[in-house]
Formats: structure tokens, C-alpha cells, sequence
């Protein structure tokens, strides 16, 4: 059966038009993520916006098509800039930069991308056989898991997006769930911060939110007056690469792996994923001292980190429809729009869509990684594109992508409202990706914990009896007690030991 | 007591000061919600906004007496005001620019939209931002006006069929 739905989706993307539609996607994804300022995430958002009258099949695979690219495409304006295109970039810079330095660049970008394309490749193997499990355990949920579900990753995403400060993350997840309460509520219909007006009463969509969010923010950014150097572009050495790629096997694997797992955490990036690979990957090393100086396998390690966590950011939301990360939760989103039903059903009730994702992913990342290394010989062209030229170009692609999703005007303003929202954020120090996660998950909070109330006739009690709720809870509480200081002496250790890992 | 402000501790304390004015205004809300619900507190549509709100007391509470520990209370609040001053009265040139900026996007986005058609309310922000930003040379900002706008439209338009605000 397996086989039939893998045959279906390769079906899929043998017509031209997908063929087509990928490779302009993947190019786009990669034009994003190679100019700092663009996220993945802003490019998602965009590309959800734009593509919401075509096909479904067309749109997801475009959305995938352009993730992907972003994620990798970081890594050349890290390597010749020294600032990283995205995020998720930023480990990538600390020993590709270096090697860009010394005459290395073009070695160091074949490494990045095929390193990038391994880790996506890696991801999909992940994808495959943990959704289905992860499914079956979703299947046990009720009501009171899914509440906690939603804390539990709202917690955990504002403890690990918030640059170490998890106070901040937390009041940028409830500001993000009370964001989205206004408009009917989803059991008795009463209007909730509407203030009697009609548009307010059907509520927020989801698209506008997160273009002003992430948009915003950068495009006003680029009203300030910079001009960044670049670095020379040098000719790619493929022997010297696939050899060097060969000797770190272990390095991949290992950072696919990790890459994976920070993904399935709800709304933990790929930064995360990039980071925590290259510790480990310095950690492991007999050549400590030559990480940050220009060390290939620190290259290696963090592209195939951070690539490897786009599979897995999507496993939870196929089978939780939760989002690991917050393109995934665009990506979420643009599933919902296009009508398809991510979470513990899905594999009972479309079970092809995993295996369609699956090649997706794959045939992406085939496409960005033959695409990267054709791209970066203009890379230094690119990256020569003023953005004071290019932000307000940006900002037209919002403002339409914001009106196509119900052509109403209102949507714009949304999301100039939360352009807003978001530039607050950025200044004040608070992350923006507990407070899309909160938007996104609020729904599903707010009918399960009033669902669940009902059940035990106002009990709360189901809570701490229930075996998973009980684990959720404890785990929040721990979170909580750590936030608190209560296990000071041991995180000081932890800090002191990374701190020494990664400078 | 500091002589100096610790960096970010008057944006700290000054979203503190917010957050604690929203919560007031959240449990209000709450309040007629509820009232306007009729039912019971466990199935109340105010539930989860009054669990959120208490939350985002906590939470404001903490980071307003974080921001404050070992400070000197007057060099903090005079610090916020700066940076509200410098905001709002665009003394530096880089938020002078931010700030016309960001008001030439409002005006595309609630004059120019509402009263034009696309191909012009866009091409004239184009125009009018461009040249705000010195972006580039007077026949650049004209061809990157009429590619951007003349893509948009083909793209969007012509071959997806979307309606174009």
C-alpha cells in the first residue's frame, strides 16, 4: 500500500508543471534565504498568500519547494558575508566565513549545500517512519491532552526561541493565544474582543498575522542605511568536496539526527537545529581548537543540522497538528487552506499525504542542491541588490498576499497591525515565534480545555490523572520550577560547558 | 543602587508597565464576556482569556521586579522616556527615516489602496519610497517601478487569476 502512495506522489511530480513549479520555487526559496533580512518563515507566509487559488497539490509543493531553499540558501551570504541569510544560517558563518577567508568559499558552499541536501534527504527517512508512531499515540489523546499539548509546546518553543530569557518567550505565547480568541467563539458563538464590529467578529486569518509578523519587521529594518561587504566568490573544488564529505559521514548522520529531533519540539527553529549540531559536532572532535577558524566538518554539521529539521518540524504537525518550527506552522497553516486535515487522523483519512510530503522533500532537496551550486556562481550579484530597492518590492508581495486570501481590505490591515506587533517584539527582545505558535494553537487550547471541563463536569482533576496529561504536566511544571531557579546550580554548569563549546 | 541603566532593563520595564495596563483591560473584557455568555464558568467563553490573563499578570509582575532589582528607579523611568522621545520626535536621522518610512506604507495602505486602482496606487508608492529612501538612481527607480509593478500584474493578474486590492 505503502508503495502505491509513494508511486502516486512520484506520479505527482513527474508532470512539467510540478517540475516547473519546483524548480521556480526552490529558486525563490533560495534567493530569499541568501538575502539577510528575508526568513524562511516570511517566505512561506508569502508564498501561502500567493498561492492560495492554485491547486493544492501545486501550492504545498511550491511551500515545501521554497522552505527548503530558504533554509540552505543562509548558508551563502553566510559564507561570503559573514551574515547569515537566515537564522538557521548563523552556526554555518562560524567556520564557513573562515573558509571563505582563505580562499575557500566556493569548497565551502559545495559542502554547505550537499550537506544541506543530505540532511533534508535524512529528514525524509525520519519522517516515514516516526509520523505513523507518533500517530498512533496521538490517537490516545482527549480533550485534556490536547490542552496541555498546547501549553506544553507554547511553553517549550518560548523556552527555547527566546534567546535564553523563557519569561519573554511565555508572554509572547499568551499574547499570541489571545490573539487569537477575537472573533466567535468556536462553542457557543459569543463575540470576544470584537467590540461590535464585523470584521473583528469573524476573527484574525492566519496569513496577514504572520506576514506582518515576520515581514514587517525586516522591511522596516531596511530603511536604515547600511551597505554590507562582500566577499569574492572562488571556484568550487568538487573532488576536494565529495572527499571531505566522504571522511564526515559520521558528522551528518549524527547532525541529521539532531536536526530531526529538535524539530519534532514544537516551534523550535532551525537556528536550534544548526546550533546544537555544530556543538556537538566540536564536542566530538579531536580538532577543538580549529572549529571557528574555517573547519569544514563545523560547515558540514550545522547545514545538515539545521536542513534535517525541516522533515522533522513537519512530523508534528502530520501527526499532532502541531508545528515543529515557525515555517512549519506557516506551512501548517497553508495545509488547513488548502483543505487538508493535518493531526492523529490524517493517516486514517488521507494517508497518502505523508508519503506525498515525503517525495516533496526529497525531490527538493534534490533541486536546491543542483540549483545552489548553479546559483552561487551570481551569488555576489545577488547579494549586491540594495535593500532599500528591494524592501518596498517586498512589501507590495505582502500587501497581496495579505488581500488574496478573502480579497477583503481588512486583511492588509491586519497585517499592518501586526507588522506592528512584530517590530515591538524585535526591539523589546521578545520572540515572534511563541506568539505565531500561540495564534495558531489558541483554537485548539480554547475548545479542548472548555471541552474537557464539560466532560468532568468542572473537574480539574483529569488533568493529574490521566497517564500522558500527567507527564505533560509534570513537564510544565518542571519548565516552570527551572524558569524559577530552582535548579540554578545545575543550569549554571550547563551554561558554563556550553558557553565553552560555542563562542 | 546602579548609577548606570543595565542594558535592556528599560525596555523590560517599560513592557511591564504595558503588559500590567493590558491585563486590567483583559479582565475587564472578560468580565462582559462572560456576562454576555450566560453559562457556567467551566464552559464560559471568558475561561481561557481570564487563565491567560492571570497568567500574563504573573508574568508582567516578574519582569517588572526583574527589570527593577538593584536599579535606581528614576534613572529607569527617565530612560524609557528617552526612548520614547526618540522614537516619537525623530531626533536622529536613522529614525527619521524609519519613521517616514513606515508613513509612507500607511499611506499606501489606507489612502492609496482604497482610492486608486493597483497599477497606480502601487506604482506611485513605488515611486514616492523609493525616491524617500534614495535608493537608487532617477531611471533605476523607474525601471524597477514598472518591472515590479508590471510583474505583479501579469503574474498575479493575468496567469493566477487573483484580484489585486
Amino acid at each position: 500500500m505503502e508503495m502505491q502512495y509513494l508511486l502516486h506522489a512520484l506520479n505527482l511530480i513527474a508532470s512539467p508543471e510540478a517540475a516547473i513549479t519546483l524548480v521556480l520555487s526552490v529558486f525563490f526559496g533560495i534567493v530569499v534565504g541568501m538575502l539577510p533580512g528575508l526568513t524562511a518563515t516570511m517566505a512561506v507566509a508569502l508564498l501561502t498568500g500567493l498561492t492560495y487559488k492554485t491547486s493544492p497539490d501545486m501550492a504545498i509543493l511550491s511551500l515545501i519547494g521554497v522552505y527548503v531553499g530558504a533554509i540552505s540558501g543562509g548558508c551563502q551570504s553566510a559564507i561570503l558575508l559573514n551574515i547569515p541569510g537566515t537564522p538557521a544560517s548563523a552556526a554555518t558563518a562560524q567556520d564557513g566565513y573562515p573558509m571563505g577567508q582563505q580562499g575557500k568559499g566556493g569548497l565551502a558552499i559545495f559542502l554547505a549545500t550537499s550537506a544541506s541536501a543530505l540532511g533534508t534527504l535524512g529528514s525524509v527517512v525520519f519522517l516515514l517512519f516516526l509520523t505513523p508512531l507518533l500517530t498512533s499515540f496521538a490517537l490516545k489523546f482527549g480533550s485534556w491532552e490536547f490542552f496541555l499539548l498546547a501549553v506544553f509546546g507554547i511553553m517549550i518553543c518560548g523556552q527555547l526561541a527566546s534567546g535564553g530569557d523563557p519569561l519573554k518567550g511565555w508572554i509572547a505565547g499568551i499574547l499570541g493565544l489571545l490573539a487569537s480568541l477575537v472573533g466567535l467563539d468556536g462553542l457557543q458563538g459569543v463575540p470576544r474582543f470584537s467590540f461590535g464590529n464585523i470584521d473583528l467578529m469573524a476573527g484574525f486569518s492566519l496569513i496577514p498575522i504572520m506576514i506582518g509578523l515576520f515581514g514587517f519587521p525586516e522591511i522596516v529594518a531596511a530603511f536604515k542605511k547600511k551597505k554590507a561587504i562582500v566577499g569574492e566568490m572562488q571556484r568550487i573544488d568538487y573532488k576536494e568536496g565529495i572527499r571531505i564529505l566522504a571522511r564526515n559521514w559520521e558528522t551528518i548522520i549524527r547532525s541529521t539526527f539532531i536536526g530531526v529531533m529538535v524539530g519534532i519540539i514544537p516551534g523550535v527553529g532551525e537556528d536550534v537545529g544548526g546550533w546544537l549540531s555544530y556543538w556537538a559536532a566540536r564536542m566530538r572532535s579531536k580538532v577543538r581548537a580549529l572549529f571557528g577558524k574555517g573547519n569544514p566538518e563545523g560547515v558540514i554539521a550545522a547545514e545538515s543540522g539545521n536542513n534535517a529539521c525541516i522533515g522533522g518540524a513537519i512530523i508534528p504537525i502530520l501527526s499532532l497538528a502541531v508545528p515543529g518550527s515557525a515555517p512549519a506552522a506557516v506551512l501548517m497553516a497553508a495545509f488547513w487552506l488548502h483543505g487538508l486535515r493535518p493531526g492523529p487522523l490524517m493517516m486514517t483519512e488521507t494517508p497518502g499525504f505523508l508519503y506525498t510530503v515525503a517525495i516533496y522533500l526529497a525531490a527538493s532537496s534534490f533541486i536546491m542542491w543542483a540549483l545552489g551550486l548553479l546559483i552561487s556562481r551570481f551569488t555576489v550579484k545577488i547579494l549586491q541588490v540594495s535593500p532599500q530597492l528591494l524592501m518596498p518590492v517586498v512589501f507590495l508581495f505582502c500587501v497581496v498576499g495579505s488581500y488574496v486570501i478573502n480579497d477583503r481590505i481588512f486583511d492588509v490591515w491586519v497585517m499592518f497591525a501586526f507588522g506592528f506587533v512584530g517590530l515591538f517584539l524585535s526591539h523589546l527582545k521578545f520572540p515572534s515565534a511563541p506568539f505565531l505558535l500561540g495564534v495558531i494553537l489558541g483554537p485548539m487550547a480554547d475548545t479542548n480545555l472548555r471541552r474537557a471541563l464539560t466532560l468532568s463536569d468542572g473537574s480539574i482533576l483529569p488533568f493529574f490523572t490521566r497517564p500522558i496529561c500527567l507527564f505533560f504536566a509534570v513537564i510544565i511544571v518542571l519548565m516552570i520550577a527551572a524558569q524559577m531557579g530552582l535548579f540554578s546550580r545545575w543550569t549554571s554548569k550547563e551554561t558554563e560547558e556550553l558557553s565553552g563549546g560555542i563562542k | 543602587m546602579r548609577s548606570s541603566i543595565r542594558p535592556g532593563s528599560s525596555g523590560d520595564f517599560f513592557s511591564a508597565i504595558v503588559l500590567l495596563l493590558f491585563t486590567v483591560f483583559l479582565f475587564q473584557q472578560s468580565r462582559l464576556i462572560h456576562l454576555d455568555a450566560n453559562v457556567p464558568w467551566n464552559v464560559s467563553p471568558a475561561l481561557l482569556p481570564v487563565f491567560l490573563g492571570a497568567c500574563l499578570l504573573l508574568c508582567s509582575l516578574i519582569l517588572l521586579l526583574r527589570s527593577q532589582r538593584g536599579q535606581n528607579l528614576s534613572l529607569l523611568a527617565g530612560s524609557v522616556v528617552s526612548h520614547i522621545r526618540l522614537w516619537f520626535l525623530a531626533e536622529h536621522s536613522e529614525w527619521k527615516r524609519i519613521l517616514g518610512g513606515i508613513a509612507l506604507l500607511a499611506l499606501y495602505i489606507f489612502v492609496l489602496i482604497p482610492i486608486f486602482e493597483f497599477w497606480l496606487s502601487a506604482s506611485l508608492f513605488l515611486l514616492a519610497i523609493f525616491l524617500f529612501l534614495r535608493a537608487a538612481a532617477y531611471w533605476k527607480i523607474i525601471a524597477v517601478t514598472i518591472g515590479a509593478v508590471g510583474g505583479i500584474i501579469v503574474l498575479f493578474n493575468k496567469i493566477f487569476n487573483v484580484t489585486l486590492p
